[in-house]
């Protein structure tokens, strides 16, 4: 849904600076972090995440629809020094 | 503790997007039962990787929940541990490096080689430079 908000300036602030410290505006736009502060505050599900199996001794994290397909490779990319990720 | 598992093992059975997801969960529950662990660089590579939008897309944890996973697959009736390395790094190890990406990966043999465990992995390369103390996970 579009929409229209008004916020206060301390809150605009406090989520200028998440997004900054979060990879900017294309790692996390405003819109999601006020819907993952929403979803976080008022219990709501996201269906656009993969949905997280949780039973003791045993998790299983399903995929998200946008995810890539996840390689050692590509772990190993994401966390060395030297990668953009 | 008879195995530690390497990042991509781990990440690989906790996560459904893995391309070896279904390869990993079966070997992990087949063999928690020996005793298992991951070291602490483990926990926190795996805590990054599940929160990383690059990695995870939409479906990035934030940091609560991707504890909460981890701390539910490490729970249960056969609990897996988190070691923390008992010594220094090896030089005479490390000095086998034959890039700067291997290194993380000897850190981890070592820490299974003190830990009296098997580094459990899908890269063939660490099998085959330290069988000793490696297990290839198929």
């Amino acid at each position: 849904m579009k929409t229209t908000l008004e916020l206060p300036p301390d809150v605009a602030s406090t989520l200028r600076m998440e997004s900054a410290r979060r990879g900017g505006r294309k790692a996390a736009s405003l819109s999601k972090l006020v819907s993952d502060a929403v979803r976080k505050v008022y219990g709501s599900a996201d269906s656009s995440r993969g949905q997280m199996r949780l039973t003791p001794g045993r998790v299983v994290i399903g995929a998200a629809a946008d995810a890539p397909r996840l390689t050692a490779e590509r772990i190993q990319v994401a966390l060395s020094d030297d990668s953009g990720l | 503790m008879k195995f530690l598992l390497d990042n991509d093992v781990f990440l690989a059975a906790i996560y459904a997007g893995h391309e070896n997801h279904r390869r990993a969960r079966k070997w992990l529950d087949a063999h928690k039962t020996s005793g298992w662990g991951i070291a602490a660089e483990t926990y926190l590579a795996a805590t990054r990787l599940l929160m990383n939008p690059a990695i995870m897309g939409s479906g990035a944890l934030p940091v609560a929940e991707a504890l909460r996973a981890i701390k539910t697959e490490l729970g249960g009736p056969k609990p897996g541990r988190i070691i923390l390395a008992s010594r220094p790094p090896d030089p005479s190890l490390l000095e086998t490096a034959t890039g700067h990406r291997q290194i993380m990966d000897i850190w981890l043999v070592q820490i299974a080689r003190d830990s009296g465990a098997k580094l459990a992995t899908r890269d063939a390369g660490s099998l085959a430079n330290w069988p000793d103390h490696t297990i290839l996970v198929r």
